[in-house]
């Protein structure tokens, strides 16, 4: 043998380890950052790949907006515990108290805009120079711009106009004192491929992701929205039982839930394949605010 | 199945970011929802016109100068292949930009406006691509049905492009006449220019040989990461991490 040839999910397995390993060695106090979702438990993975049987050469940092789902903070702490390594928690209550920040009200009022003031005061607490993300290209369009190295001002801000070139497989980590780096291994794989990633590696997930009976408020845009204490419900709501999952896993008060009888990861690949609503489209309420909605959060310091 | 990556590069409107939506209008890789979205922001629409370019342009000042400025990467697949697509800046100042896209790409279409023939952006582009040593040059030739699908023009342009590739180390070149916009000789062959023996576009990204082999009699392991557990059972242990090139 003096060939070998890897095929298109190897190919973007080699790239996202080769990239984890960039960011191990240019970097002096590198972070990932875990959200107990699909993709950022691939970034797990990929790391485990990349650098057992040592420990990882950053620690694991969530930012908790308190609006999480249940079921996903069991698993982060399960799951963190289970591989050994280390987690860091910063909480967007604290952020609240400590910087007197208004809290957006409204009947869906998310804390989503919020975590931007903690995932910054996180990074300067631990003077975090690069921040492994879970972000993929092809789930919204701002997004799709963005380099696989993405420089962020000392405020976290990103510029689009001012990126830098990246040219084949070399990745540019020197920054000036104060600037952080993004880092987003997963940039090219869309969201079929992490879930035949999922499959192939049998991953385990949290159980939100797999069809379960959950009382949901309908709303206006007729999504399915998990009744819980964080979401204002008015008497004219309806509100029903359906068999749902979820398809992302962020706040409890702007993911939508979709109707699915997927129990098992097979049924969710199958499903995933013939659907016509993308990823964001389908779940997120918070995309739909305005057309430059992520490109706003990301000039703002937002992952 | 393997992966594709390609750039379409070309001067501003030859009709890049409207190729793109094309080609992931007409394999049904625009969902619902985006679809809807690019409705809602067409100028056109009461005319039964949609402005696909709306699809890449994703930072507002792209938007509102309805210009190009940064790479967007784009991602289809078919039954054949998985392809990512770098949407890439035609405008002189962003040069720059348009080269990290065409550095990782296994083939570049080129588009040239029919009506306007191989322009100064045309070879920037094409000595580019030459420079970066991209395996493939895809010549499409845009805009067809504003020149009536005329063999003459396309014959011509294509012996003007010749000259260009003369000067140029690039080898493996193929033409392909389109008209991005209608969708003719995208997906399926154009009976508009029946005069055109060669295959719609599409069908050429399925079928062009990428290598995607690594060759290991020869290879090299550059050293990224030198992984020292430092446990009691794995005391002296020392594992080189890299990825083997060739």
């Amino acid at each position: 043998m003096d060939k070998y040839r890897l095929d298109y999910l190897e190919q973007l397995e080699s790239e996202a380890i080769y990239i984890m390993r960039e960011v191990a060695a240019q970097f002096e106090k590198p972070a990932l950052l875990f959200s107990g979702g699909k993709d950022s438990i691939t970034l797990v993975r990929l790391a485990e790949k990349a650098f057992r049987p040592g420990k990882f050469p950053f620690p694991l940092v969530h930012i908790d907006t308190g609006h999480n789902f249940p079921e996903a903070i069991k698993y982060r702490d399960n799951y963190v515990k289970s591989i050994g390594e280390t987690l860091i928690v910063r909480y967007v209550e604290d952020t609240i108290k400590a910087k007197k920040l208004t809290e957006p009200k409204g009947k869906f009022a998310s804390r989503n805009g919020l975590q931007t003031y903690t995932l910054l005061d996180t990074i300067e607490e631990f003077k975090f120079d690069a921040c492994i993300g879970g972000a993929r290209r092809d789930e919204e369009k701002a997004r799709a711009k963005e380099r696989i190295f993405s420089v962020r001002d000392e405020f976290g801000q990103w510029d689009p106009k001012r990126q830098r070139p990246e040219l084949w497989n070399i990745y540019n980590g020197k920054i000036h004192k104060g600037e952080n780096v993004r880092v987003f291994p997963i940039s090219n794989w869309t969201e079929l491929d992490v879930w035949n990633y999922i499959q192939k590696e049998n991953i385990p997930l949290p159980e939100i992701y797999f069809a379960h009976d959950r009382k949901c408020v309908v709303t206006k845009e007729n999504q399915l929205v998990a009744v819980s204490d964080f979401i204002q419900i008015d008497e004219s709501d309806t509100v029903v039982t359906k068999r749902v999952r979820y398809r992302t896993v962020g706040d409890m008060t702007c993911t939508a839930a979709v109707e699915s009888d997927a129990s098992t990861i097979d049924d969710i690949v199958k499903e995933i394949k013939i659907s016509r609503i993308s990823e964001r489209g389908e779940t997120r309420i918070d995309d739909k605010v305005s057309e430059a909605a992520m490109e706003d959060r990301k000039k703002g310091g937002y992952f | 199945m393997d992966i594709l990556k390609f750039i379409t590069a070309g001067s501003v409107d030859d009709g890049k970011s409207t190729l793109i939506g094309r080609l992931l209008y007409d394999s049904k890789s625009i969902l619902a929802d985006q679809m809807e979205a690019i409705e809602k922001q067409s100028k056109n629409v009461a005319e039964g016109e949609i402005d696909l370019a709306i699809l890449t342009d994703g930072l507002r000042a792209e938007r509102e100068q309805g210009i190009t400025i940064d790479v967007a990467y784009k991602y289809f697949s078919t039954d054949k292949r998985k392809f990512i697509i770098a949407d890439t800046p035609g405008h002189i100042q962003y040069t720059r930009n348009m080269v990290t896209g065409a550095s990782n790409s296994d083939l570049a279409i080129i588009l040239i406006d029919a009506r306007k023939g191989v322009s100064e952006q045309t070879r920037r582009h094409s000595i580019i691509t030459s420079l970066l040593k991209i395996p493939y040059v895809l010549v499409a030739i845009n805009k067809m049905d504003l020149v009536n699908f005329s063999k003459e023009v396309y014959d011509n342009i294509v012996e003007e492009y010749k000259t260009v590739q003369q000067q140029l180390d690039l080898k493996q070149i193929l033409f392909v006449p389109i008209s991005a916009l209608a969708g003719d000789n995208i997906v399926e062959k154009s009976d508009k220019m029946p005069w055109y023996t060669g295959e719609p576009l599409l069908h050429i990204l399925e079928n062009v040989p990428v290598n995607s082999d690594v060759n290991i009699t020869h290879g090299r392991f550059p050293v990224q990461w030198v992984i020292r557990p430092q446990t009691e059972e794995l005391h002296d242990y020392r594992g080189y991490a890299g990825r083997i090139t060739s």
